[in-house]
């Protein structure tokens, strides 16, 4: 036997089962617990006291409706959404019907040309430095001639 | 009204002789704006609308909604055709207008609403019928957590034992939503009241 359905669990919650319906529960687990938690509801519904007005509250009421009526604001409301309706048709009709100004063609778009950087001009590294480069200790001397490079470099016309 | 029989004898004619004919003078004479008529269809009515809307409103909300189930009566009687029974139409609207009804933050009117009967004895367990009034209150706090369609869907079937077909047309849909809803609200309502200490015994859980 298949599972039971949710309008049979809430019948057998009641306890009015039909044939083989109690057995299957009895060997179903999954049927037992939806049984039990339906019953738990019904117990929980069947429990609540309904509750109304106080004879205070229905007069109340009453008066305030009296009111409403002589006030006219129980009166039947100008349906004002209505007068929405042509003016949103009138925005679709817009939107969808319009001649819109055909987009003005933009100006070609022109990539200006990436100056290249001049080519480097290294002045030739003096005597003068390369003799004083002769008589200091190899690592200095290359220290020199290094710098003079890079500030020659640096000085270059671009 | 009074009837003298062929006896002379005076006695009261039947409600149920009288009623339709004059039900339907009032409903015209309401119809066309009699205030006194408007009255007398409120009077006679609004004990059971009242009755209706317990459950599928909060009950500090009760007041308010009756009073804008009875505005919308008036307004909508012209469109009232006497196809169904007037009751009928009434049911509709109301379970209308609770469906619509916001939930007022006010909690001030619940001096209006008739006290619940207390329990004398304590700890009642969840064989007892009636829950006691703390328990009351929680299921209906639960209640308030479903959506409104949930709730007036687990309302009509499970407390007002309206039929599902039945419910389909007060709420305008069809029987399978119905259902759907019903299916789901229980599920929920189920799934609260389990993680509720106060009613998590009423599904096996530890008693508080």
């Amino acid at each position: 036997m298949s599972h039971l359905s949710d309008e049979r669990v809430d019948f057998v919650a009641r306890g009015e089962e039909a044939d083989g319906e109690g057995a299957h529960v009895e060997a179903c687990g999954e049927c037992r617990a939806r049984v039990a938690d339906a019953r738990g509801r019904q117990k929980l519904l069947a429990g609540l006291a309904p509750y109304t007005l106080s004879e205070v509250g229905f007069g109340r009421v009453e008066a305030k409706l009296l009111a409403a009526v002589d006030e006219g604001e129980a009166a039947p409301r100008f349906p004002l959404a209505w007068l929405f309706a042509p003016l949103l048709l009138a925005t679709v009709a817009l939107v969808v019907w319009a001649p819109w100004p055909a987009p003005r063609p933009s100006a070609p778009v022109v990539i200006a040309p990436v100056a290249r950087p001049a080519p480097l001009a290294v002045a030739p590294v003096p005597l003068t430095v390369l003799a004083n480069a002769g008589t200091l200790h190899p690592a200095r001397a290359w220290t020199c001639v290094r710098t003079h490079v890079t500030m020659s470099w640096i000085d270059a016309p671009s | 009204m009074l009837r003298v029989d062929s006896q002379g004898a005076v006695a009261l004619q039947p409600p149920a002789m009288r009623e339709p004919a004059a039900a339907a003078d009032v409903l015209d004479r309401a119809r066309s704006g009699d205030r006194e008529a408007f009255r007398t269809l409120y009077q006679r009515h609004s004990r059971q609308v009242a009755r209706q809307l317990a459950f599928l409103v909060p009950r500090a909300d009760l007041e308010d909604v009756l009073q804008d189930v009875f505005i919308e009566v008036f307004r909508s009687l012209k469109s009232f055709e006497g196809k169904s029974a007037f009751t009928t139409w009434l049911y509709r609207v109301t379970v209308h207008v609770a469906m619509k009804a916001r939930r007022k933050t006010t909690r001030s009117r619940l001096d209006v609403v008739e006290d619940l009967p207390e329990r004398a004895d304590e700890g009642p367990s969840p064989s007892d019928v009636s829950l006691s009034a703390e328990r009351q209150a929680r299921v209906e706090a639960l209640l308030e957590q479903l959506s409104p369609k949930k709730r007036a869907v687990l309302v009509l079937h499970d407390l007002q034992g309206v039929e599902a077909q039945k419910i389909a047309e007060l709420v305008g849909t069809n029987v399978l939503t119905v259902r759907t809803r019903l299916f789901y609200a229980r599920k929920e309502l189920e799934a609260l009241a389990k993680a509720d200490p106060t009613l998590a015994e009423f599904f096996g859980g530890e008693p508080r």
